[in-house]
């Protein structure tokens, strides 16, 4: 029976784990950076500590730090979110040492899942499907090269210790490889202290379709159904929906089977997500294996009605699954947006700054995961990530409107966000229609006008009335630097506010 | 009255409350008239006074206004009383600023270096993402003003090139 539980993240995602604490009746304990002295997730835990400063590498990375903050507060288990530390063998390994359970698989799954290419080696002996490739550890850029010309181009240069789309190059035409391993090389270097790199054929107009899958420590698995996550912008992952538009049962089961053998072949336990491409003939290829609670988790939860976060803590318990693969279903069909502070008007770059409002959407069928408040700092730190807004709903048409109707409803002041480009995207036919392939954010991206409209005059009124009560509030005595004294209406008892 | 700016439009709104509670806005030359009451950030509007109703939620950050009407966000400047506008000295024409906060991660090239338009000068990474800064004309990098490490801001100048 776990007790106290030490959640080693920040943002909606902590959060989310801290409210499946208060369920369960488990301790919740947050850690923070400088940066998140006042963050929601520190103001919502039982009980938090600071572990350092506003970068990753001083804080949210650090294990020692970590794990005296485990030890101070006297928890029992570590959850480790997605990002950071969660796919970290060490770290799995250092909760472990310190006699804490660690809500995840084992750091074997992890260290076999996590380099790219022993994950394909092992996943060619399981029989689970394969994109063509070559791996070498030591490779030279020649021999990548010879290889590129036998596999065909484009080609995918990609990072063995990565994920998340970092260190992942398409190369078109054979005169860019040597840049792009370069550039490859260095980002992979960077980002997971691990240069190695691998290619495979870069499949048109691929899908992108993960699994996700709970394994328990009695040698269960089940999978719970698919994802579909082909609306990406650079790699990134944008709107996730569950079922996937277009797969049919045949291929449904098929995919579920794969994903099972994939996490039984590295033996694994707790949450996993195995993601595939899927390709316009209907194949489908494993791409990697996600150690770890996904980003886009709420949508599975939403149509099979399980609580993951819930499931991983029991199973790290060592409890067995609640259910067979027979118990579990999709019904209906629920949709994720990712809301950022980014600014579509400049190429998406993130726009950080305070939220001087931030209203989510309320209505039957809508959660909203987020970590943020009014008032609080996105920061230049971390994933610049506002808001998860999920819907849920008997269709795909239905829960695609209601999902209009969300992001329409939220209001969100002070920074850029990517509202009007998700709007666009979902109303766009050919996601209307659900054929989304992963490039089709960058085919189709200037189509999408980023500049808002000129204000209409109801919002510049608004903005006045604002203005005006503004200065009023501010300085009732001296109304004069507003320019309102010279108004006919300027005295207070003239000017009702109304109640509301 | 209030002055606003929108792209390269001045706009302004002359606000009057009529003796009946309802207003009367001016807006450039056109004529409305609406009633409005306080609402959570921001105002119920009625276009008529007996018309449909609309919210509207607006934030202000020094001169920036933001407004959300009817599921779009429209971002405009306030034009202040005094005309103590700050002279933003954007470093010139061969000034190159940075396009988001973030850290100098490598420098491509050194003071004195001939560079062509498109060359990239240095790498920024902020946030999981990487941005070369590159040079906007073909020049000579008279000036580096960031070195490897340094945290900057957006639209800091980082070289200037001549």
């Amino acid at each position: 029976m776990l007790t106290c539980c030490l959640i080693a993240n920040r943002g909606e995602i902590a959060v989310r784990i801290i409210r499946a604490c208060r369920e369960l009746g488990i301790r919740a304990v947050a850690v923070y950076s400088e940066a998140d002295a006042h963050a929601r997730h520190v103001r919502m835990a039982d009980a938090a500590f600071l572990i350092g400063g506003a970068a990753p590498a001083d804080s949210y990375l650090r294990i020692d730090r970590l794990l005296d903050a485990a030890a101070r507060a006297g928890c029992d288990c570590v959850h480790p979110g997605y990002g950071f530390l969660s796919e970290a063998e060490s770290f799995a390994q250092a909760v472990i040492d310190a006699g804490l359970t660690w809500i995840g698989p084992s750091p074997e799954a992890i260290r076999l899942m996590g380099v790219k290419t022993d994950a394909r080696a092992i996943m060619q002996a399981a029989d689970v499907p394969l994109v063509p490739g070559f791996q070498s550890d030591d490779a030279a850029d020649e021999a990548f090269q010879a290889a590129a010309d036998r596999i065909g181009y484009p080609v995918m240069v990609k990072a063995a210790g990565g994920g998340g789309g970092k260190g992942i190059r398409v190369v078109q035409q054979r005169a860019d490889l040597p840049d792009a391993l370069g550039a490859a090389r260095r980002e992979a270097q960077h980002a997971f202290g691990d240069g190695r790199l691998f290619l495979e054929r870069f499949i048109e107009r691929a899908r992108h379709v993960e699994v996700q899958v709970l394994a328990d420590q009695h040698n269960h698995i089940v999978h719970l159904f698919e994802r579909e996550c082909s609306a990406q912008r650079r790699h990134q992952k944008v709107i996730e929906e569950s079922p996937s538009p277009r797969l049919n049962d045949e291929t449904r089961a098929r995919i579920g089977a794969a994903a099972v053998e994939a996490a039984r072949a590295v033996g694994y336990v707790n949450a996993g997500t195995v993601e595939f491409i899927l390709a316009p003939d209907g194949q489908f290829y494993f791409l990697e294996m996600n150690t770890r609670l996904q980003v886009e988790h709420p949508v599975t939860e939403m149509v099979t009605g399980v609580d993951l976060v819930r499931q991983q803590f029991a199973i790290a318990s060592g409890e067995p699954l609640p259910f067979t693969q027979a118990d579990l279903h999709q019904r209906g069909h629920a949709v994720e947006c990712r809301v950022y502070a980014e600014d579509p008007d400049s190429g998406f770059l993130p726009s950080v700054g305070a939220l001087r409002l931030f209203l989510p959407p309320e209505a039957p069928g809508i959660r909203v995961d987020s970590g943020v408040g009014t008032g609080d700092e996105i920061t230049r730190y971390y994933d610049p990530l506002i808001a998860k807004i999920i819907v849920h709903d008997m269709t795909r048409q239905g829960a695609l409107r209601r999902m209009d109707a969300a992001l329409r409803d939220t209001v969100i002041l002070g920074t850029a966000t990517n509202l009007r480009f998700l709007r666009w995207l979902i109303s766009h036919p050919v996601f209307q229609a659900g054929e989304v392939d992963t490039s089709f954010i960058e085919r189709h991206l200037d189509e999408f006008r980023a500049d808002a409209p000129a204000p209409p005059d109801e919002a510049l009124i608004a903005a006045a009335l604002h203005d005006f009560h503004a200065a009023r509030t501010r300085a009732p005595s001296n109304a004069s630097d507003s320019g309102a004294a010279h108004d006919p209406w300027s005295q207070s008892d003239h000017f009702r506010m109304g109640t509301g | 009255m209030f002055t606003y700016h929108s792209s390269d439009q001045r706009i302004t709104v002359r606000l009057e409350q009529r003796a009946d509670g309802t207003f009367r806005a001016t807006v450039g030359e056109r004529v409305y008239t609406f009633s409005a009451e306080a609402v959570e950030q921001g105002w119920a509007l009625a276009f008529p006074p007996d018309g449909e109703r609309l919210t509207a939620r607006v934030a202000d950050d020094g001169e920036s206004r933001s407004v959300h009407l009817r599921g779009e966000i429209y971002t405009f400047t306030r034009e202040m009383e005094r005309r103590n506008r700050r002279s933003s000295a954007s470093g010139g024409g061969g000034g190159v600023t940075a396009q988001m906060p973030g850290q100098v991660r490598e420098l491509l090239v050194a003071e004195g270096d001939t560079v062509t338009r498109g060359q990239a000068l240095l790498i920024l990474e902020a946030m999981k993402m990487e941005l070369r800064a590159v040079a906007p004309a073909d020049g000579v990098v008279k000036r580096l003003l960031a070195g490897v490490g340094d945290v900057v801001s957006r639209g800091q100048v980082l070289a200037e090139i001549e």
